[in-house]
């Protein structure tokens, strides 16, 4: 597999990217960053642009301090970060491979692309079928009849920095602007967030919390390079044993990471019966769909099991 | 010869430094002047009939200089010679999706792919037969055979039948008997490195041909015929390859495009496939359904064994007479059957064509057998391992099937494994969810039979002894990563009593190669080390002679040993291996001496082809009965294995993880051990993958298949490997070299069995469907509760 020609810009700083994307606005453009999502698919045709303008050469963006994370920090370099929330390391620790991880960014991981049996395919493959809504063709392949696209949400760490109520900042045509990352995603396989064109994603914060617990759990096939099947990401505070806060995001089982309330557990103990309820409401709000591995059933049946056992290991199970 | 200094010892392999330090040059590694890049263009359908190829913009594409239809090599080739139904690119119709329609050969692989969307090609597309079942039964009105020379009934390609003593009578008195429908879907081998091959026509008109293949004797047979050259003008050179397991022993349309567009062209042109032509062209293991039952007596000896195995060959022959033979008579042990039943139906779908992969024709069988023999087992009350030890083979019998069993050693198999694995105290003794299964095996060290019935040798190497003091080995086994050069060099060393520093082995090129059949069918240890040791013999007498000439000594009293020629019965009489060698050949010249193999003849009244064709033809080595199908299965000689797993298996998820094999391999003598348990890790991590996440998965039942790539074909991982405890068994085979048999297919066998017999004992359920992912543990086990 050749990549197709595409020119590339290597810009300093974060103004100078921006110019260049604006630049070559008409006729397309993508932004680079460890190039683990984005090149995959380009080998394969897949949305593929003109101007391809890598961030690697801007200093400022593979900045590290506590709480706030340039967009371009390698995986790997963030696991020797401290202090580094122990969710947020269980998360990096299951992501792809630990060479892969020593490429991937944890902006390029936020920005990642959908998943979807019809559309990670080679442009070969793709011929047999007919290609679908999300590679310029005019159906979805997974639900016949459906006007907008279900592929997988496959970021391991969105579902894990959304419970931790994770703030994104990006440098745009129109300026900064910053947004809470629960607030980023849409439901539509195709645009999959509200990022702008031409914009670049600079950092990644959070609130940093000592005493918040946090955690992550995937479900996967093999203990390296799959992606999730289903993710759990989750932050809690418990003070004394009641709950001060708990936010729990699911990844892969959708289009965007989906919420399962938690509020009216606020101030109560977490007992069994709460984490019974709780794992319940996580499996009502899913319906994973049939265009990943192993079958939506089964991975629909894992919800609870996997939301219970993190929520037992956070609350300090064995 | 009194110790053994070289073979036994665990030796690094000869070729492994270059290897590691990347000086080993690989197919894609070769570059010659005028390179060009050849490409394929492929069906988008399962099965369709090419109405007309427009090339002519393609051929005016600047860059390109040529372009191949398949009527320009018309001729049918494949590996077996009573089943030729492969050509170079399809002649007048595709058989599955990914079939091969045109070439181009360019300055460029991007000027390659733009010039196959500039051939336009038109089709009508054809009913495809997907599903097994449906190529059984007789053709629909409008549906057109697959393929025609295909001569069974519907889209069937083979049945065989094989009958031993009274099936039904065994089983009416039998104190017990089980039975169990299994389902194994395809796998395949996914080497590290895809097929690559260049080709190229000299100024003379010899083709030259460099491919990563395991058979280039098969492969310049194949050329050959296709080119209608005299088999003496193609050279096949086979550069290191990484990675086989069967994937690369069959002649490939590759191969043949690239030779067709080298002379199209008249320059030199490399195919090199990415992963996903690797995955769509195939040649795994076949998708099968077994139905197997099997019965014993009220002191749990086994009285019969009924299969009834249907294996979906693809669009192709490829090695299928033989799997559907494989079967069933890999199965008749390592135990005592006394009567055995067996029908075996190959069919022909619109599918990636199936063929030989590690274990070949043995696995899937094997893993229904195992599974049933823990049921008959659990149902008598037995021990699985006592069973097991009870119906063992003994050394020196005979099967009812006429496979002539000599050294076995899978009673000392199954005895170390049971003690290492604390079996008898842990076995159905570990909390819900953990277990310990076992599984044994048995398989040919090489076919006895030639895939061409021919007087031909299996194997010849030939040696040269020159007064630089170097040795060197020639011999066409293809190393293909498992160790057989290394093999070949211990063989020989050990032979002329020398150190390997001295041996050099030329195994690459048919020019200079004497013929081996290759490197399938486990056979190249025991052939190729035979005709090595009797090579390095004839040489060592041509050594001693100049010992005795320089010493006045008898020549029936020397030894070589330790770089040294030494008269025994005086040993104070010796001098240095190379002065030895100076005086041997100084008026005469280098030494020369070659050894050749060819399986025994153990019974001189019957010429072996009468046995394969049921009419008297020429002689030669035969062993066996005379029933249909006789000679599938036979071999000089047998490896037996036995291995118990610790199985993990969560019940609230399905997820079974296997964290302990214990693996004992009869393998008859380790002549390289670390190579040995090398290639008996691999097998259990090969084996595992096919046991619990790999599978060939269809699109929505079409051809066309989903997870053509390694991150969608779940291969595991070393983060999933399982710590294998190896242990070497050596029965010392009467015929091996130095006694040893095979360990490069055997060891896959147990390890699928050991596995679904752990998760057996580890939450109690039977798992008949392949592979063992979570969602079918959770439904099996719903249906338990
Ligand atoms: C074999 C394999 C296995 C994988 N397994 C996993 C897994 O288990 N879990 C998982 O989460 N991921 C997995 N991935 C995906 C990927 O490696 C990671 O998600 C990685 O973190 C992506 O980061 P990147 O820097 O390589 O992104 P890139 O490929 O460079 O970019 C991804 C997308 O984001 C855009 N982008 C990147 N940075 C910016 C920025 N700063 N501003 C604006 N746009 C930007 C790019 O234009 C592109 O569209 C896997 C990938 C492979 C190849
Ligand atoms: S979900 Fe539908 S539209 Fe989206 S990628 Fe898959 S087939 Fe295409």
């Amino acid at each position: 597999m050749i990549l197709p020609p595409f020119l590339l810009h290597r810009p300093t700083t974060v103004d100078e990217a921006v110019d260049l994307a604006a630049l070559h606005q008409e006729e397309g453009v993508s932004f680079l960053a460890g190039g683990t999502d984005l090149l995959p698919n380009w080998k394969n045709r897949l949305n593929n642009q003109p101007h391809l303008i890598s961030l690697q050469s801007i200093p400022s963006l593979h900045d590290v301090e506590s709480g706030k994370i340039g967009a371009l920090a390698t995986l790997h370099s963030l696991l020797g970060f401290s202090p580094l929330p122990q969710g947020l390391r269980e998360a990096i620790e299951v992501v792809a491979s630990p060479l892969i991880r020593t490429t991937a960014t944890i902006g390029g991981n936020l920005l990642l692309d959908t998943r979807c049996h019809f559309f990670n395919q080679s442009p070969f493959w793709r011929a047999t079928v007919g290609s679908c809504l999300k590679a310029e063709g005019p159906v979805c392949r997974v639900v016949p009849g459906a006007n907008s696209c279900v592929a997988t949400f496959s970021s391991d760490l969105a579902p894990l920095l959304m419970a931790m109520d994770a703030t994104l900042s990006f440098v745009g045509p129109q300026g900064e602007r910053s947004l809470p990352l629960r607030t980023f995603y849409q439901q539509d396989g195709i645009r999959r967030m509200v990022l702008k064109p031409g914009e670049i994603l600079t950092t990644i914060s959070w609130h940093d919390d000592p005493t918040l617990l946090t955690g992550y759990a995937k479900l996967r096939i093999r203990e390296a390079w799959d992606f999730p099947l289903l993710g759990v990401g989750c932050a809690m505070g418990l003070c004394e044993g009641y709950l001060s806060n708990l936010s729990l995001f699911l990844g892969a089982v959708d289009s965007i990471p989906i919420e399962v309330p938690t509020e009216s557990f606020l101030g109560e103990p977490l007992t069994d019966e709460a984490i019974e309820v709780i794992a319940k409401s996580a499996y009502a709000r899913v319906k994973p769909m049939k265009n990943v591995g192993l079958t939506p059933s089964y991975r629909k049946r894992m919800v609870p099991v996997f939301v219970r056992r993190l929520l037992m290991r956070l609350r300090g199970d064995h | 010869m009194t110790s053994k200094e070289i073979v036994g010892k665990s030796t690094p392999l000869v070729d492994g430094a270059e290897k590691v330090t990347g000086e080993a040059v690989y197919t894609d590694d070769i570059t010659l002047p005028g390179l060009l890049v050849g490409r394929i263009l492929r069906s988008p359908h399962e099965h369709a009939q090419i109405e007309s190829i427009r090339v002519v913009d393609a051929s005016n594409l600047l860059g390109v200089h040529a372009v191949a239809v398949g009527a320009d090599a018309p001729i049918r080739f494949g590996v077996l010679p009573m089943t030729k139904d492969e050509t170079a690119l399809a002649v007048d119709k595709v058989v599955y999706l990914g079939d091969g329609i045109a070439a181009v050969a360019a300055d460029t692989e991007a000027i390659a792919l733009e010039a196959l969307s500039l051939i336009k090609v038109k089709t009508k597309v054809l009913p495809p037969v997907l599903r097994m079942d449906e190529a059984l039964k007789p053709l629909k009105d409008g549906v057109e055979k697959i393929q025609p020379m295909h001569s069974y009934p519907g889209s069937r390609f083979k049945e065989v039948k094989q009958s031993f003593g009274d099936v039904e009578e065994a089983f009416r008195d039998a104190r017990s008997s089980v039975k169990g429908s299994f389902r194994f879907q395809g796998v395949t081998h996914a080497p590290t490195e895809p097929h690559a091959t260049i080709a190229h026509w000299s100024a003379q008109g010899r083709l030259t041909v460099w491919s990563a293949t395991q058979v280039p004797h098969y492969l310049q047979r194949s050329l050959a015929e296709v080119f209608e050259l005299p088999m003496h003008k193609v050279r096949v050179i086979r550069p290191y390859v990484g990675g086989g397991f069967g994937g690369k022993s069959d002649p490939f349309p590759h191969e043949m495009v690239a030779a067709l567009l080298a002379k199209k062209s008249g320059r030199p042109v490399k195919i090199l496939f990415d992963r996903e032509e690797l995955f769509i062209t195939n040649h795994g293991r076949h998708p099968t359904k077994t139905e197997m039952a099997l019965s014993a007596d009220a002191l749990g000896n086994l009285t019969a064994l009924q299969i009834d195995a249907l294996i979906d060959g693809g669009a192709w022959g490829s090695f299928g007479v033989i799997t559907s033979y494989y079967n069933g008579a890999l199965s008749m042990g390592p135990y005592k059957i006394p009567s055995f039943d067996y029908r075996g139906r190959r069919v022909t779908t619109n599918k990636p064509p199936s063929g030989a992969m590690r274990g070949h024709g043995a696995v899937n069988s094997r893993y229904a057998l195992e599974t049933l023999l823990d049921e008959i087992a659990e149902d008598l009350g037995m021990d699985p391992c006592a069973i097991r030890l009870q119906n063992a083979w003994q050394p020196h019998s005979l099967t009812p099937n006429g496979l002539r069993i000599t050294s076995c050693g899978i009673r000392e198999c199954i005895e170390v494994v049971r003690e290492a694995s604390g079996w008898d105290e842990r076995r159905g003794n570990l909390p819900f969810g953990k277990g310990l299964g076992i599984g044994c095996g048995f398989y040919i060290s090489g076919s006895a039979l030639p895939i061409h019935w021919e007087r031909m040798p299996q194997s010849t190497v030939h040696l040269k002894v020159d007064f630089d003091g170097g040795v060197t080995v020639h011999s066409l086994a293809a190393e293909i990563g498992q160790g057989s050069d290394t093999v070949l060099a211990q063989c020989v060393a050990e032979g002329l009593g020398v150190g390997l520093n001295r041996i050099r082995v030329y195994t690459k090129n048919s020019d200079t190669s004497p013929i081996d059949l290759g490197s399938y069918s486990s056979r190249v240890t025991f052939m190729a080390g035979n005709a090595a040791i009797r090579a390095a013999e004839k040489v060592a007498q041509q050594i001693v002679a100049g010992a005795a000439r320089l010493t006045g000594q008898p020549a029936s009293g020397f030894v070589l040993e330790g770089e040294e020629v030494i008269y025994a019965p005086n040993p104070t009489i010796r001098l240095s291996f190379v002065d030895a060698v100076r005086e041997a050949l100084f008026d005469s010249g280098a030494l020369h001496g070659k050894g050749h193999y060819q399986a025994p003849n153990l019974n001189p009244d019957l010429p072996r082809v009468e046995i394969l064709r049921g009419k008297e033809s020429e002689k030669g080595a035969v062993m066996g009965g005379t029933h249909k199908g006789a000679a599938a299965g036979l071999s000089p000689s047998y490896s037996m294995s036995a291995y118990i797993a610790e199985v993990d298996v969560d019940p609230e998820t399905g997820i079974v993880k296997v964290p302990k094999v214990w693996a004992a391999h009869d393998c008859g003598f380790a002549i390289n051990p670390i190579a040995v348990e090398g290639q008996i890790e691999g097998c259990v991590h090969m084996g595992m993958g096919q046991a619990l996440t790999e599978s060939f998965d269809y699109n929505r039942g079409s051809g066309r298949i989903e997870n053509a790539n390694l991150l969608d074909y779940k291969i595991i991982p070393s983060t999933d490997a399982p710590e294998v405890e190896v242990f070497l068994v050596e029965s010392n085979d009467p015929e091996g070299p130095y006694g040893a048999k095979e360990a490069g297919e055997g060891p896959l066998l147990p390890i699928l069995p050991a596995i679904g017999n752990g998760i057996h004992d580890a939450v109690g359920i039977r798992m008949r469907h392949l592979p063992i992912t979570p969602d079918k543990v959770l439904a099996a086990l719903d249906k338990k509760r």
